[in-house]
Parts: structure tokens; C-alpha cells; sequence
């Protein structure tokens, strides 16, 4: 019985970690545009190669 | 990857009957696949500015640059379109159409400077393009019936 106390209270715990793990696997909201779009772009990338003077 | 956003694009668009509202999980698709049209838009525009910057590095810093400015726009909108669609159902319904139509002005201008330079335009872009342009049609509806004279 107190094994088993032990154990729901460690699940406990995890939740919120096994609650990421499933959202980022299977959520449908687990894309962002952000995540597509990351800060600069590679056109903002080039452009700065471009005014350093590197190829 | 480029042929399946395309794919999806048109799923997406054909998928909408015409007049009919969109609902989140299609608002969400939406966003998301033209925020991928922009993701494929600005790479094309950087591969081309790098290869044309051997030959004339005036003109491959002008595309880079005017590629950066659109991306920078449409990247911004389609924040903003994300975060209506996140808020649905507390207002959100009404607005992700209208930043949806603004990502356009960027993805257009970026689209606009890959032509000048003289580089095909992905089909992925060209389909981001249309379904921004139908859905932002159909869930930006203009203000000017409000009044009523």
C-alpha cells in the first residue's frame, strides 16, 4: 500500500514531463510558426554575410 | 517536403467551400502552411542571392535584402495570425483572417524580388500565395457592411 502511495506520487511529479513528451510527439498544436520561421530568416542571414564581406 | 506543402495547400483550399467560414484546426493548417510557403520563399531567396553574389554582390545584397524585408513582414503577421488562432474562441475567430492577409504583402514582396532576379518562383510559394489570398478573403471580412450607410 505504501509502495503504491509512492509510486502515484512520483507520477505525480513526472506528469507535467510526460505531459510535454506527449504533447510534443502528438499534439496538434506541437508546430509553431515560429518554429518554421526562425529569427533572422536566411535571406536576413546572407545579407549580413553579404555587408561583412564574406562569401 | 515542397511538392507535399503543395499538396496540402490544395487540400486545404479545395477542401473550404466557397463563403464558408474556417474553423481553428483549419485556421491553424492555414497558417501554418503558409508560414511553411514563406519558409521555402526565403531559402530559394537566399540560395540565389549567395550564387549571384560572386558576379554582382550590389545586386545579391538588393535581392537578400528586399527577401529579408518581406520575410520579416510576413513572419511578424503570421505571428500575430497564430496568436488569434490560439485565442479562437475569445476573438481570435475574427482576426487571424486579416494578419493571415497581411503575411501576404510580405510573402508577395518576397515573391517579387526571386522574379526579378530572374529565379522560378517554388510552386510551394506560389500555392502559400493563393490559399493566404482565398482564406484571408473569406475570413477577413471588410468592415465598410458595418455602418450601414
Amino acid at each position: 500500500m505504501e509502495l503504491a502511495l509512492q509510486l502515484i506520487a512520483i507520477a505525480a511529479k513526472l506528469w507535467p514531463t510526460i505531459g510535454d513528451i506527449i504533447r510534443g510527439s502528438s499534439h496538434p498544436d506541437a508546430r509553431r510558426v515560429a518554429d518554421i520561421l526562425p529569427d533572422p530568416g536566411a535571406s536576413a542571414t546572407v545579407a549580413a554575410e553579404l555587408r561583412r564581406g564574406t562569401p | 517536403m515542397r511538392l507535399g506543402i503543395a499538396g496540402a495547400a490544395l487540400l486545404v483550399a479545395s477542401c473550404i467551400p466557397a463563403g464558408a467560414p474556417t474553423d481553428r484546426p483549419g485556421a491553424r493548417s492555414a497558417v501554418l502552411l503558409v508560414a511553411e510557403a514563406v519558409h521555402v520563399a526565403d531559402v530559394t531567396c537566399a540560395d540565389v542571392a549567395h550564387a549571384m553574389a560572386s558576379t554582382d554582390r550590389g545586386k545579391a545584397l538588393a535581392v537578400a535584402d528586399a527577401c529579408a524585408h518581406g520575410y520579416a513582414v510576413a513572419r511578424s503577421s503570421l505571428l500575430a495570425a497564430e496568436a488569434a488562432v490560439d485565442a479562437y474562441d475569445a476573438g481570435g475567430a475574427g482576426r487571424w483572417g486579416c494578419a493571415l492577409r497581411d503575411s501576404l504583402v510580405g510573402l508577395r514582396e518576397t515573391s517579387a524580388a526571386l522574379e526579378l532576379a530572374g529565379a522560378k518562383v517554388p510552386a510551394a510559394v506560389s500555392d502559400g500565395l493563393s490559399l493566404a489570398s482565398t482564406l484571408s478573403g473569406l475570413a477577413c471580412a471588410p468592415q465598410s457592411d458595418a455602418g450601414g450607410g
